[in-house]
């Protein structure tokens, strides 16, 4: 009964892209004051903004494990954020991950549909100071199983920051271009185990792995030229040069809970 | 601190995919507004003898009723003539004209709207030295 309620993500991805035919006119969004914050790809943006993001792609290669060969990890994501009023925002996001490991077969599917929500606390555009709070959710069940998309729910309360340094001293004023962005969140699992039964031989083996709770991190440098360009210095850059953000990234995650995981006959 | 870190994302494909994903995305995003494109006089730098007016080109139409400009000197007296005006032959450029400036630090301040309906806003420096 589960399997025919469940949506594919296939219709997931068909919803994400109609409801993109009702805003063709939305834009990119995070400016506070005269400072430009860009979205990031793999942090999440401190701002709310009417955004289609399609697509996002990152291909990763995980290295050869215990019980798995080297694998090509590719993720095809597509997002679009919504905002109900200048400081909260909605967003409803889907991936399609293909898995291709070394001497097997390539597999593809749907991962779990995620749906957020974000509220800007402070806008202090003379700080340039951005700091939000946001929930998301990994809605379990929405995705495959065979990309092993899980059967429950991850909660992922988060708060966001965006700061210019705008308001250095002018002594100090090739640093003003520079900005940080960051989000920190705590994912809990709705489930604290997965329970896997199997009978073989009249016994029956049952597994209960751990669905650990997790840290999640990161944050961006990014020396805004286009910010130097109009506001600090002119120092003669030609476009495209003018309208560039060179931005370094750092994404990390930390498992935050321990429990028993085990077998038992 | 039993905690383990379980996954740093440097991963280098991925950098190098996301990054160039970035750069090919951020200066569309940022176009989404108007910006300055270059002035007259060039922020931050100084020009010998007073000008008569501060210009400031942007990347996009601007919507003459919503754009402003000012022009302060360095106790914050405002300096300029109050003709801030959208050139209609140009209307990407947003000029007023200023009185007679002494030697000295001064400060533009602009706003404006771009086709969009989204407004952009900021402040640059200039000098004025003598003739």
């Amino acid at each position: 009964m589960r399997d025919v309620l469940r949506p594919s993500g296939l219709a997931l991805l068909a919803a994400v892209l109609g409801i993109t035919s009702f805003v063709a006119f939305a834009d990119a969004h995070g400016v506070v004051g005269q400072r430009f914050f860009p979205a990031t790809l793999t942090i999440d943006d401190p701002f709310v903004a009417d955004e289609l993001s399609l697509p996002t792609v990152q291909v990763v290669r995980r290295k050869k494990g215990a019980d798995s060969p080297p694998t090509w990890d590719t993720e095809i994501d597509a997002e679009l954020s919504k905002r109900l009023s200048r400081r909260f925002g909605i967003s409803l996001a889907g991936s399609l991950a293909i898995e291709d490991p070394k001497g097997g077969p390539t597999i593809a599917g749907f991962d779990n549909m995620h749906v957020a929500a974000k509220y800007v606390f402070i806008q202090d555009a003379a700080r340039e100071l951005l700091v939000s709070g946001g929930l998301e959710a990994d809605v379990g069940g929405t995705g495959q199983a065979r990309v092993e998309a899980e059967s429950f729910s991850t909660l992922v309360p988060q708060i966001f920051f965006g700061k210019g340094l705008g308001d250095v001293p002018a002594s100090m004023r090739f640093l003003k271009p520079l900005a940080v962005t960051g989000a920190i969140g705590i994912a809990i699992p709705t489930k604290e185990h997965t329970v896997t039964r199997t009978v073989a031989d009249d016994a029956v083996d049952v597994e209960r792995e751990l669905n650990p709770r997790v840290l999640e991190w990161g944050f961006s440098l990014q020396y805004n030229l286009q910010y130097l360009q109009s506001f600090v210095e002119d120092i003669g850059l030609e476009a495209p040069l003018n309208r560039m953000i060179p931005v370094v990234r750092v994404v990390a995650s930390v498992q935050a809970s321990y429990g028993s995981d085990g077998t038992s006959s | 601190m039993d905690a383990v870190l379980r996954r740093v994302g440097s991963d280098a494909a991925a950098v190098a995919s996301t990054m160039l994903l970035v750069v090919l995305w951020l200066p569309g995003s940022a176009m989404a507004h108007a910006f300055p494109d270059h002035s007259d006089p060039r922020v931050g730098h100084s020009v010998r003898g007073s000008p008569s007016q501060v210009r400031i080109w942007f990347d996009g139409v601007i919507e003459p009723v919503f754009s402003t400009i000012k022009v302060e000197d360095a106790t914050g007296k405002r300096v300029d003539r109050g003709d801030a005006h959208v050139d209609p032959e140009d209307t990407t450029l947003l000029e007023v004209s200023v009185a007679s400036l002494p030697a000295g630090p001064y400060e533009v301040e602009w706003s404006v709207v771009a086709r969009d309906g989204h407004r952009t806003e900021g402040k640059f420096p200039f000098r004025v030295e003598p003739p």
